[in-house]
């Protein structure tokens, strides 16, 4: 009979008090299970989240730093981004392509613009989407796809060559193939009127067609149709040349610059910035480098702010961990009061095995043995109906929180628009509400199984302390020599 | 060499702000082979001076010594574990275990060497004693007194020690079971050459001891027999 045969006599013996035990540790346990639970749905939905949100982000205005520097300082403007510092950044290892570009409308006076939404049937004005990456990132990245011709090659895209892609919708409508020859016009307005200052003859070396992005109505703002894309250099060089143009005309607009804008050394062009990141997990790390990286104002847009994102799934972490202290505490503190209780009832039993000249050790070893089988089966039962408990329980909780951060939500869509200023690059699967609650899943995986039973048989230790204290404290003479 | 020798002991118990001295500057021998009795009144402090040769309490002073090394070097627990067994007047038997089992439970922890078959051993002691197999396999608050306390001696006897320390042993026996357990008692000091003390206030128990001391005014006094 040593300590561990003791233990197990003892827990088979004495089946009133292994059933009290088990009950407790069962109870306290299913909300030790719900919470850890919970924790960990909530930890495997934030992975879930972030794999969902959009691998591309890109550099743009830090509103609210501008806004303090320009407190400070009312001559404050941030520094155009160079074409430089948005190489050094491309070539990050956690970036896996990126571009940039610059925006123009051009006038045309023959082709039709092909309606969206029903609203305007006509119009005479497309816009451009500067393109510096031949391969263009939208047709990598699976917002578009060629139906014939070609991407652009790095020759076009160095020199100043008027090369477009244009929809199929829009090829369509203006009975435009491959190697067709579109006219666009550099207009200005003034006093006189309208005034073609140049006329540009893009040769059409691809048609695309946009492909659907699933979740997104049809017809969205972004007018996937109505896209020509070109070499930011053409739309840089009509740029500057109209710059060139309206200075002539209203020098008074101009006279603050040092020295006259000149068509030849324009380099404000301010770009839009788009890099897909290798893994939108690795956000975090990517956006400390950038930071060394950009003058004074700039920060990582993100489609989705994933700290606003995950204010629900957070704040549900939150309240599972408070439930998890009080119940371990709960836990501690009752446990050990009971088994306490139970080994005042042994105490000649203890004084027996003391006088016997057991080591306490083993004597400690028996009685956390004891409480241990115990509390493995409770813990084990309590796994599986806390899992459930919790499951009910924390989707109605998360739905609560989702509820209370509806003023989170508009939040979000102000992050979205604020990020698709930068840029008339679509609208990608952005984060919705639906995605959070889908995304949070409670189940027993391995992890959390691993986890609930470190936490309960740590917490069942710890009640173990005090119990094992007062019986070595124990005088046996006391104990046995009393009749 | 004496087995256990008791040296300027001295013991009190505190009395408000006073002591209450039990024992004062005791000194005394035993050997092995021989039958001790300690008589005394009740509160003459015999089990106070029982549960110093069995190391369940220290002198305030003086020593208690083993085959002349102080019990305090040995270490106490390992001295109960090691050396001796002690029979209560209450039995002290686990209730919930088998009277083997309890046997079993010394065995366990003593660091002496034991037979191999540990089961044996148990059964062959408890019908030395005087329990058969079935009685040998009933939880021990089956029992009755006499047979509890049967299983005590045994459970002293299985950790293969020298020294055998009881209080009172047959305080709770009817005269018949009394004279059985003394006999026993007498046996394993004469056939099985341990070192018996009992302490009692029985004068029958005294007159099978081959030596009586009697406690008073917290002096050891050898008494003639
Ligand atoms: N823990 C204690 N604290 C204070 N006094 C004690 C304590 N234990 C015993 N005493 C006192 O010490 C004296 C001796 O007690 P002890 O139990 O040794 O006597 P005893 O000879 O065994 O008596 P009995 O024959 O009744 O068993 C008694 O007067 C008792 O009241
Ligand atoms: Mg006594």
């Amino acid at each position: 009979m040593n300590a561990v045969r003791r233990a197990m006599a003892s827990v088979v013996r004495k089946p009133g008090k292994t059933v009290i035990l088990l009950i407790i540790i069962f109870v306290l346990g299913n909300i030790i299970a719900g919470a850890v639970s919970v924790r960990q749905a909530v930890e495997n939905a934030e992975v879930t989240l972030r794999a969902k949100m959009s691998p591309d982000v890109a550099i743009g205005y830090d509103e609210e730093k501008i806004e303090t520097l320009f407190a400070q300082n009312p001559t404050f403007r941030p520094e155009p981004l160079s074409v430089e510092t948005i190489e050094k950044i491309g070539a990050l290892p956690y970036v896996k392509s990126f571009d940039y570009s610059t925006f123009l409308s051009l006038e045309t006076p023959s082709l039709q613009r092909y309606p969206i939404t029903g609203n305007q049937a006509s119009g005479t004005y497309f816009a451009f989407t500067g393109v510096n990456n031949p391969e263009i990132i939208d047709m990598q990245e699976g917002m578009i796809h060629l139906v014939t011709g070609r991407a652009f090659n790095e020759q076009e895209i160095r020199n100043l060559s008027y090369v477009a892609l244009v929809s199929q919708d829009v090829a369509n409508i203006n009975n435009l193939a491959v190697g067709s020859v579109m006219n666009f016009e550099n207009v200005m307005y003034d006093d006189s009127g309208r005034r073609v200052i140049a006329t540009y003859h893009f040769e059409i070396i691809g048609i695309f067609e946009p492909i659907k992005q699933p979740g997104k109505a049809d017809g969205s703002f972004d007018d996937w149709e109505n896209k020509i894309y070109t070499p930011n250099r053409v739309l840089n060089d009509a740029t500057a040349f109209w710059v060139e143009e309206d200075s002539k005309l209203h020098p008074e607009i101009y006279s603050d610059r040092a020295d006259s804008y000149s068509y030849s050394d324009f380099d404000e062009t301010i770009y839009n910035t788009i890099y897909v990141l290798n893994d939108p997990a690795e956000l975090e790390l990517f956006k400390e480098e950038v930071t060394g990286l950009v003058p004074e104002g700039y920060i990582v847009k993100t489609r989705e702010n994933f700290d606003q994102v995950a204010v629900p799934i957070r704040s549900l972490q939150k309240i599972a961990f408070f439930i998890l202290c009080i119940a371990v505490g709960a836990t501690v503190l009752i446990t050990s009061l009971l088994i306490t209780l139970f080994l005042r009832d042994r105490r000649r039993e203890m004084g027996i095995y003391l006088s016997l000249g057991e080591r306490k050790i083993r004597m400690a070893g028996q009685i956390l043995l004891e409480v241990i089988v115990v509390a493995f089966i409770a813990i084990t039962l309590s796994l599986f109906s806390g899992n459930i408990l919790s499951n009910g329980l924390s989707e109605k909780m998360l739905a609560d929180q989702i509820v209370a951060g509806q003023t989170n939500a508009a939040d979000l869509d102000n992050y979205n628009s604020g990020f698709l200023d930068l840029g008339t690059r679509g609208y990608r699967n952005a984060i919705s509400h639906e995605d959070i609650a889908s995304s949070y899943v409670v189940f027993l995986d391995m992890k959390t199984v691993l986890l609930f039973y470190g936490v309960g048989l740590g917490t069942v230790c710890l009640s173990v302390l005090i119990p094992i204290f007062y019986v070595t404290r124990l005088n046996p003479k006391k104990i046995l020599m009393k009749y | 060499m004496s087995l256990v020798t008791v040296s300027k002991v001295n013991y009190f118990y505190p009395d408000g702000d006073a002591r209450r001295y039990i024992l004062k500057d005791v000194s005394c021998t035993f050997e092995r082979g021989s039958f001790y009795a300690i008589l005394g009144e009740s509160g003459s402090g015999k089990t106070t001076f029982l549960s110093l040769l069995g190391a369940l309490d220290k002198p305030k002073s003086g020593k208690v010594l083993y085959e002349e090394q102080d019990i305090a070097a040995i270490g106490f627990e390992s001295f109960r574990r090691n050396k001796i067994g002690i029979i209560f007047q209450a039995y002290n038997l686990i209730p919930y275990m088998t009277a083997v089992e309890n046997i079993k439970v010394a065995m366990s922890i003593t660091d002496n060497k034991l037979p191999k078959d540990v089961n044996e051993v148990a059964y062959n002691l408890l019908d030395y004693i005087g329990l058969d197999k079935a009685k040998a396999d009933r939880t021990v608050n089956k029992l009755s007194g006499g047979e509890q306390q049967r299983v005590a001696i045994a459970r002293a006897l299985a950790t293969n020690v020298d020294v055998i320390l009881a209080d009172e042993p047959t305080g709770n026996l009817d005269e018949d079971m009394e004279n059985e357990i003394v006999a026993i008692l007498g046996k394993l000091a004469h056939e099985h050459n341990k070192c018996v003390i009992v302490v009692t206030h029985s004068t029958q128990i005294a007159k099978q001891a081959d030596a009586v001391f009697k406690l008073r005014k917290g002096k050891l006094e050898a008494m003639d027999n």
